[in-house]
């Protein structure tokens, strides 16, 4: 099926048919802005289990917008979170410890890098980040133009969940002011990309110079259930 | 120095220039920009993804999708830019930035830093720790000299897990400020009422002093 459509809007009950066990999730975002609150929701929802989640943060905060996902943690039903910054979530840490979870800790700009080498096509990067660190356990090192570097690999996903500020039905969207972060680079990561918007318009009526997320990137557009202004 | 905070701040101020684009981490490094000279405009990226971020938002002029990389809901001047993550990181990386500003557990005489992970404490999340400090022209470290228990944080090697190897050029605590040179640290000031001894006498490596010149005093 090609990535071509004027209709992308779909049901819950759609979304929540593509979440499958075993398989491995981007969810965009940064702390709270930017997260697609609607799209944690339905994961939380479905049944899938046996997972694989990637993201920058989970907070555990009731109030949260990243609770529901965070409850997927808890619940038993990840095997492995690959995450840059955890300590928004107070319950990883005797999740990790009773090994009830994998943890796979990630320099934040190594974790943008490592999905948008998965989304383009790269087989992989050289950074310095983390080299003499804890972190570069088990990572190949590459001696190159008179530095070691470590050798990052793509970070490829079945399902991306984004968050837009605005879409079209085509799946083009916009993402206003910080909240670009992780859902500009994951929404081309994934085979399959659902996107939820604050607000979805008739194609045509974003300026395609505007446009951070083609649509080209994107198999199904929701509206989102969050009021957060 | 009643607040021994604001005078880490005020001294790490001294050493920006004007036109710099900087990163500032969470903790003293945000109380750095109070204190910039007149003359002395700097360009601020938070690294979620903004260049050009203003004081903390009020009133009207909060708008949610503003925020910085503490979280804050913030105010962006006039030029500002907002991007992705991957743009963010690749402006650090890149040496785009002339300078890192951040807090740290450890230093040592090697420029080697250790502000992510105290073992047994929490599960370590790096965030983006690693990655501010591998490509600023200049990572200036704003720390106490020592701990809360008085033991001295910048050592011959550090003890903690590290966050970089070779990466701090720069170390301004309530004592003194330190350049990284060729032998080790180098005394660049002292804090008023320091005297080099009492300096040396809280830190974990020698200090050579410098070359040429005399060892400086700190702003008050």
């Amino acid at each position: 099926m090609g990535k071509f459509s004027r209709d992308k809007l779909a049901s819950k009950q759609a979304v929540i048919e593509k979440f499958q066990d075993g398989q491995t999730i981007l969810l965009g975002g940064f702390n709270r802005v930017g997260a697609p609150g609607t799209l944690f929701k339905y994961l939380h929802e479905s049944a899938a289990r046996d997972l694989t989640l990637v993201c920058n943060n989970c907070s555990n905060d009731p109030a949260g917008i990243w609770y529901p996902a965070s409850q997927v943690i808890s619940e038993g039903r990840v095997r492995q979170l690959k995450i840059s910054f955890t300590r928004t979530n107070t319950e990883l840490i005797s999740l990790y410890e009773s090994r009830k979870l994998e943890v796979e800790l990630i320099p934040q700009g190594t974790l943008a890098e490592r999905i948008r080498a998965a989304a383009y096509g790269l087989g992989g990067f050289l950074t310095t980040v983390g080299y003499g660190t804890l972190l570069a356990e088990g990572k190949q090192i590459i001696h190159a133009n008179g530095k070691d570097y470590l050798l990052e690999l793509p970070l490829h996903a079945d399902l991306a969940l984004v968050k837009a500020t605005k879409a079209d039905l085509m799946g083009n969207a916009v993402c206003r002011a910080t909240t670009k972060n992780f859902n500009t680079i994951m929404a081309p990561a994934a085979d399959f990309t659902i996107l939820e918007a604050d607000q979805i318009v008739p194609v045509g009526e974003l300026p395609p110079e505007e446009i951070d997320i083609p649509g080209i990137f994107v198999d199904m557009v929701i509206q989102s259930e969050e009021v957060l202004k | 120095m009643s607040d021994v905070r604001h005078f880490i701040a005020r001294n790490v101020a001294s050493l920006l220039r004007n036109g710099d684009v900087i990163n500032l981490g969470v903790g003293i490094p945000t109380l750095t920009t109070q204190y910039l000279p007149d003359d002395v405009e700097v360009l601020i990226q938070a690294e979620n993804g903004v260049i050009g971020c203003g004081p903390e938002a009020v009133g009207e002029q909060i708008d949610r999708d503003i925020i910085d990389a503490g979280a804050k809901c913030i105010t962006v001047i006039p030029g500002g830019w907002f991007f992705d993550s991957a743009v963010s990181f690749g402006i650090i990386r890149g040496a785009h930035l002339d300078a890192t500003i951040l807090g740290a557990l450890q230093v040592d005489e090697k420029g080697n830093l250790a502000n992510w992970y105290v073992p047994g404490k929490l599960l370590p999340g790096p965030g983006g720790a690693m990655d501010l400090v591998a490509g600023a022209r200049q990572v200036i470290v704003a720390m106490e000299h020592v701990t809360k228990y008085g033991e001295p944080k910048i050592l011959s090697e550090c003890t903690l897990p590290l966050t970089a190897i070779g990466v701090v050029t720069t170390i301004v605590t309530d004592a003194a400020i330190l350049k990284r040179a060729e032998l080790g640290l180098e005394l660049v000031a002292i804090a008023p009422g320091e005297t080099i001894e009492s300096v040396r006498a809280k830190t974990g490596c020698p200090l050579h002093l410098p070359k040429e010149g005399q060892v400086g005093e700190m702003l008050q």
